[in-house]
């Protein structure tokens, strides 16, 4: 013989004891919505794992990839400048961008003669699919893929196309979002320039010697 | 106040007031009942709730009840115009007029008649018409299954819940509601008494399907039948219905307290007046019933439309029928025996008719032509 009724009763007990789980873990969230920084979806997470987005937010990972952006030697909240930006506008990057969304010209000093500067660089970020192969290809580590994702606008003819001023940020910025890559790019860069005095060193006893 | 006004402006005002009184606390005591459901269920589900409107998500019933209001108003075009109207109009009347029966504390009640018991059940089961109306009148397919099986549900359920409401005037004596409640502060909550406490699980089973809670949320199955009786109205006209489901729920919770809880009996709360306590005491009686309605919701999966009946006529019933002959043996023969003899008559009576019921159907075999030897 079966008793029936008793599981319905066991599946009582257990949707109660998920309802006081929610309270009893994470209690002090209970009380404070603004705990941020702490996140809660790993596999052993009990009660509730919800991530409050606007005012929580979860760690991007570094690789984390929207739209392309200028790196300049610098401060953040410096403005770029022809001394300080890294793009050479050798057009590497428009050459292997998929769907073709990067448009460079190269820029000109006073005299008019062609110097290995961009003097305009224009995204349509409407085209870019986010694919990061500029930032793969950039010989100069002048183009990377930021993080800030939040870029919904209210209207899409003039906001969505970013053009140089718009798209160059600093390499403190970048060195905060992208601190691993950051540590790697700068190791590689001292190597090379410690190459390079080594080099001119040997190069100038030859001469000595010669 | 006779000098001033007749006797009669006297008392039409007092009725006035009550209704007042009525209409301004039972619609906020609703919404906040929908807020508390999602609120309960949520957490059930490992989630927040509502939090965004206000602190702590508590101006959500206001954001709700304004997008209702301005929500545009659908009538179908083949619908029959006029009882399209009057069905949500049917539905929250009564159910609002259900609380005129209730009484919240001693003499705080406004319609003290002898019948009350009685009446509070005929005005329960007129929700079904306004819900036939509506499925009805909408001319959709949606809405008149959920209507079908809505009266089929009210038919099957409407027994049992007399039946086991029956023990409370067989024992006290009287289908005033007052008089329920006197009667338990002689003699102890009737929860606690074998008979009282299982036509407590049928009135609560039966009263869940009368007013279409889940696990009997078959009318509006919104995962089959899409919103059920209420699939083509929108705006207000569906918040009318939405009222009257919650509205329904509050009023038998209050019901159910009243019956086997003691109604507003309970310790004098400090810094109250007498009225003011007796108020809260049934309050929190009645928010806990409410509160268990929502936590079955969130537990339960719906009922089966043949086992739904099934469950009413074959498990019910019997059941009712024997917690009857328990009662009275429980008020003839006072004491150990008594209690003992109507609690084994209704645990084995639940045992045999849900054997008789749960049993294996013979299951028909099928011999296919090329099997036969």
């Amino acid at each position: 013989m079966k008793i029936y009724g008793l599981e319905l009763i066991r599946g009582l007990g257990i949707t109660m004891g998920r309802f006081i789980t929610t309270y009893t873990v994470g209690f002090r969230r209970t009380f404070s919505n603004r705990l941020r920084g702490h996140v809660r979806q790993d596999v052993s997470q009990k009660g509730i794992f919800t991530v409050q987005y606007p005012e929580e937010r979860l760690q991007l990972p570094e690789r984390f990839r929207v739209l392309p952006v200028l790196i300049f030697d610098g401060k953040e909240g410096e403005r770029w400048s022809q001394e300080t930006e890294r793009c050479t506008a050798c057009g590497i990057c428009a050459k292997v961008c998929p769907p073709q969304c990067i448009w460079i010209v190269q820029g000109k000093d006073a005299s008019g003669k062609a110097v290995p500067k961009a003097s305009e660089f224009t995204i349509d970020t409407d085209v870019c699919m986010n694919c990061g192969l500029c930032a793969e290809f950039c010989p100069f580590d002048a183009i990377k893929m930021d993080h800030r994702f939040e870029i919904a606008t209210e209207e899409r003819w003039v906001s969505h196309i970013h053009d140089i001023d718009k798209l160059h940020v600093s390499t403190e910025y970048y060195a905060k979002t992208h601190p691993k890559a950051w540590a790697k790019e700068e190791a590689k860069r001292h190597a090379e320039a410690q190459r390079k005095a080594a080099a001119a060193a040997a190069a100038k006893n030859v001469e000595k010697k010669a | 106040m006779g000098d001033i006004m007749p006797q009669w402006f006297s008392i039409v005002l007092l009725d006035i007031l009550k209704m007042a009184l009525i209409l301004a606390v039972v619609p906020p005591c609703m919404m906040y009942t929908t807020q508390l459901e999602r609120k309960a269920i949520a957490r059930i589900q490992d989630r927040f709730g509502p939090n965004r409107v206000g602190p702590y998500g508590l101006a959500q019933p206001f954001a709700d009840m304004i997008k209702m209001l301005v929500k545009e108003d659908i009538v179908p075009k083949g619908s029959d115009k006029l009882c399209h109207l009057l069905a949500p109009l049917l539905i929250v009347v009564p159910s609002l007029f259900l609380f005129t029966l209730l009484p919240f504390g001693p003499g705080f009640i406004a319609a003290p008649i002898s019948t009350g018991l009685l009446f509070f059940m005929a005005l329960g089961s007129t929700g079904t018409l306004a819900i036939f109306t509506a499925g009805w009148t909408s001319r959709s397919a949606f809405p008149l299954l959920g209507a079908i099986r809505n009266a089929a549900q009210l038919i099957a359920y409407e027994v049992p819940f007399v039946l086991a409401s029956a023990v409370i005037p067989m024992i006290v004596g009287s289908l005033r509601m007052t008089d329920i409640v006197m009667a338990q502060s002689v003699s102890g909550w009737f929860i606690f008494t074998p008979w009282g406490f299982t036509a407590f699980l049928l009135l609560f089973t039966a009263g869940l399907a009368e007013v279409n809670r889940t696990p009997f949320d078959l009318p509006e199955a919104e995962s089959e039948l899409v919103g059920g009786f209420h699939t083509e109205y929108s705006g207000m006209k569906f918040g009318l219905f939405y009222l009257a489901e919650y509205v329904s729920t509050i009023a038998l919770a209050v019901l159910l307290s009243v019956l086997f809880f003691g109604g507003w009996a309970g310790p004098r709360i400090p810094f109250l007046p007498a009225l003011g306590s007796a108020i809260l005491w049934i309050s929190m009686k009645s928010f806990l019933l409410v509160f268990v309605t929502i936590w079955i919701r969130g537990t339960w999966p719906r009922f089966r439309v043949d086992r739904l009946m099934g469950f009413a006529w074959k498990v019910m019933i019997p059941v009712a029928l024997a917690n009857l002959v328990g009662a009275a043996v429980w008020f003839y023969c006072p004491g150990f025996i008594g209690t003992a003899v109507s609690a084994v008559l209704v645990v084995s009576v639940f045992l045999l008719t849900s054997q008789l019921w749960a049993a294996p159907k013979p299951v028909l075999t099928t011999t296919w032509a090329d099997q036969t030897s």
